[in-house]
Formats: C-alpha cells, sequence, structure tokens
C-alpha cells in the first residue's frame, strides 16, 4: 500500500501548474500581467504548462523504472484508476523501447524549448515561424493519445483502467495544441505582441495608483 | 560595403541566435535537474545479460504439457528476494530448431533438466535465428520430439534428435522479439538468474577452456550451493 501522499500529492501539484498555466494563457484579466500582450501571456501560460507536463512525464517515467522491479510507491496497482497495470505493462509501456515517460519528456522539452525562445524574442525574424514549429510538432501527440487511451481501456491486464498520470499528461498535451491553435490565429489575424492601448483616463488612474 | 553587409547580417544572426541558445540553457538545465531527481528516487533498472544485470523480461506464447499459454519471463522472478533465502533459481536457453548445435545440446539439457528440474526452473526459447522455416508446430515437435520434417536446417524429421522429450516451457520466439532484447551471440546460449532475476551466470562469458564454470552443470551447482 502506498502512501496517499507519495501517490496522488505530486498528481494534484502537476494539475495544479497546468491550472495556473492555463489561467495565465486565458483571457481572465490577471492585473499584474496587464502589460504584457495576449500572445505573450499565452506564451508563458504555455510554457508553465509544457513543464507542469515534463514533470508529469518524468513522474510516470519513475513509476515504470519502479514497476520493473517490483511495485512502485508512486502510484496505486489496484483498481480501476491506477498506473501499475498501464504503467507497468511488459508490452504497452514503452514506444520501441523507451518508456512513454521519456517520449513525453523528450517532446515537452521541445516543446518548451521554442516557448521560451518565442517568448523571450518575440520581435525576433524567427519568432513567429516557430510557433508553426511547435503547432506541427505537436501534432503526433494526437494519436498518441489516442491509442495509448485505448491502450488503457482496453488492452492492458485487467481492463479497463484510467492512470491518472497518463492523464494529466495527456491534458498537458491537449492544452499545448490548443493554445498554440490559439496563438497562431491571432498571429495570423495580425496581432502579434501587441500590448493593450489604454485610454486616457486609465492611463491617469494608473499613474495615479503609483 | 559588402563586409559591412556581411558583418550587419551576422550580428543580425547572433542576436536572434541569442533567445534560442538562452532558451536552450534554460531548458537544458530543468532537464538536468529532473534527470537528477529521477536517477535519486527511482532509477532506471540496470537491464541486460552481463553478470550482475537484471533479465530484460520476456513476454510471449509458450509450450508445455500440450497447451499454448501466456508467458512473462518476470511472473517467475521474486524481486525482493535476497541471497540465502529460499528462492527458484532459473535456467534459460535459447536455441533454434533447425541449429545442429542445438540438436547436441538437446540431451545435455535433458540430463540437466533431470539433476536439477525439481529445484531450477527451466526455460526454453525457441528463436527463428537461421534462415530457414519455422513454425509452432516444428518447436512444439521439437520440443515433445514429434514427428515434423523440417527441423535440422529443414532437412531432418524433429523425432530424429537424440534425448527425450523436454517437460519445461518452450517459449515461442519465431519473431526474435526475446532474441533481440538478450542479443545472444549465437545459439545455444545458456543464462542462469538467481531468483530475483539477476543474471549470475552467463554462458557466453564462460566459454574459455579452463573456466570453472563452463559446463551448465558445473555453473547450477556453484550457484546452488552458494545462495544456500
Amino acid at each position: 500500500m502506498s502512501d496517499p501522499l507519495m501517490e496522488h500529492g505530486p498528481l494534484v501539484t502537476f494539475l495544479a501548474v497546468m491550472a495556473i498555466g492555463g489561467v495565465i494563457a486565458s483571457n481572465v484579466k490577471i492585473s499584474q500581467l496587464e502589460e504584457m500582450s495576449q500572445i505573450r501571456r499565452r506564451l508563458l501560460g504555455l510554457f508553465i504548462i509544457e513543464m507542469g507536463g515534463l514533470a508529469a512525464s518524468a513522474w510516470t517515467w519513475m513509476i515504470h523504472n519502479e514497476m520493473i522491479t517490483g511495485g512502485s510507491q508512486y502510484c496505486a496497482a489496484e483498481g480501476i484508476v491506477q498506473c501499475g497495470s498501464v504503467i507497468g505493462d511488459p508490452v504497452y509501456s514503452e514506444f520501441f523501447g523507451v518508456p512513454w515517460g521519456v517520449v513525453g519528456i523528450m517532446a515537452f522539452a521541445v516543446l518548451g524549448w521554442i516557448t521560451l525562445a518565442i517568448f523571450m524574442d518575440m520581435k525576433a525574424d524567427w519568432a513567429k515561424s516557430y510557433v508553426d514549429y511547435a503547432w506541427w510538432l505537436s501534432l503526433p501527440s494526437i494519436p498518441g493519445i489516442i491509442w495509448l487511451v485505448i491502450v488503457e481501456l482496453t488492452l492492458v491486464e485487467g481492463a479497463p483502467h484510467i492512470c491518472p498520470y497518463c492523464t494529466s499528461v495527456h491534458i498537458a498535451l491537449i492544452a499545448c495544441m490548443y493554445i498554440l491553435y490559439k496563438i497562431r490565429s491571432e498571429r495570423d489575424a495580425g496581432n502579434w505582441d501587441v500590448t493593450q492601448k489604454l485610454s486616457k483616463a486609465e492611463l491617469l488612474a494608473k499613474a495615479r495608483k503609483k | 560595403m559588402q563586409t559591412t553587409r556581411r558583418n550587419t547580417k551576422s550580428l543580425v544572426n547572433d542576436e536572434n541566435a541569442d533567445a534560442r541558445v538562452n532558451s536552450f540553457f534554460t531548458i537544458s538545465a530543468i532537464l538536468t535537474a529532473v534527470l537528477i531527481i529521477v536517477w535519486t528516487l527511482a532509477p532506471p533498472a540496470d537491464i541486460g545479460v552481463d553478470e550482475g544485470q537484471l533479465a530484460p523480461d520476456i513476454v510471449a506464447q509458450a509450450h508445455d504439457n500440450g497447451n499454448w499459454y501466456d508467458f512473462r519471463l518476470y511472473d517467475f522472478i521474486n524481486h525482493s528476494w535476497e541471497q540465502g533465502e529460499p528462492g527458484t533459481f532459473i535456467f534459460l536457453q535459447f536455441m533454434d530448431t533447425d541449429c545442429p548445435h542445438c540438436w547436441e545440446d538437446a540431451p545435455a539439457m535433458e540430463s540437466l533438466h533431470s539433476e536439477y528440474g525439481t529445484i531450477v526452473q527451466f526455460v526454453t526459447v525457441s528463436v527463428g535465428m537461421l534462415k530457414t522455416t519455422h513454425s509452432r508446430a516444428e518447436t512444439v515437435a521439437f520440443q515433445e520430439k514429434g514427428d515434423y520434417d523440417g527441423c535440422y536446417q529443414d532437412s531432418r524429421n524433429c523425432n530424429g534428435r537424440t534425448g527425450g522429450p523436454h517437460n519445461w516451457p518452450y517459449v515461442d520466439d519465431i519473431n526474435l522479439r526475446a532474441f533481440n532484447d538478450y542479443n545472444p551471440p549465437g545459439v545455444p546460449f545458456h543464462l542462469l538468474l538467481s531468483p530475483d532475476g539477476i543474471v549470475v551466470w552467463n554462458s557466453a562469458l564462460h566459454s574459455k577452456h579452463g573456466d570453472p564454470l563452463l559446463e551448465p552443470s558445473d555453473a547450477i551447482a556453484y550457484h546452488l550451493s552458494e545462495s544456500a
């Protein structure tokens, strides 16, 4: 029996990080981020979600490593919602011999590198085209996610099972694709790094606050 | 003029590279931190066929007592086993029904099994290494000494091999999945695994004449006495 804190704590943390990233990338007003353009905010949120996904992928790799040499203290191994049967499966837990967690780490690292580079220098001549690279790179995750959900629900021993950490990684990937889609649309609409113009009254109110 | 333009261009390129290089170093630092955490909390298992490594898992269909069933090597393994505790060693043989040396090895395997079969789990992995025809029927015929033309490089009937039927699991690895994981130098190839799945004897590492553990029987006897 694994420690509930060890079992669920990281999952809650990863999901919280992704949620924070999602809020930053959304249109919700955040006073601290007022000076940022909408796309810049989305890039920041995207990067946070990617790092959440990277951490969750690393966690699934750790569970995988433990499952090879017995049980894992990092996730339950019994019931419908569990990781043991999915990440510990001898056939489906790897992609051409590479654990899925490592595949996730590599994918999020590359996406994170592109996102951070664009965020750091949005005025660079390559920045706009790099959004497309990130978008195209994220597309293979669709068949990947579909395949892994099929595996969880039908193919692993004792199916159906739902692996919560795997699901958190899937959520991160889908969120990344959605935000990249939004960024591309806004870029195509000519809203690249356009800061919100404040009215005279708003500028005055802002100055008074200071 | 041209030099100035080239310098300006390279400056632009360098400036463009800045954010990408900085981003690369940031992601590298994050990845390094993640790898350190993984290696500290749950490092990847040392899997391989060298002595001291955990043997790769084998998941396939196996044949024993007239039936095919789902086989997983790790089902025979107790990962928490420690030296001195009771446990079953596993003797793993890789062979090809068409390989002449494997024919010669068959009676030796039978005699090993008759000596240690009650205290050691024997498993034969039947591979399709040679470029000859292979089938499950051929594997079963080799195991049970059945009537099947196609053994020994497709030139002999399987019931012609020496020794009697083999009463231990024969794993179907015609697709070479386990073979590629284990990457043996040839067949027959033998491994002795301790009850926790660690390779304690690899026949390829004891092939020199004069090695005290050259013979599988010596290796089994040695390691059984060591763990007692």
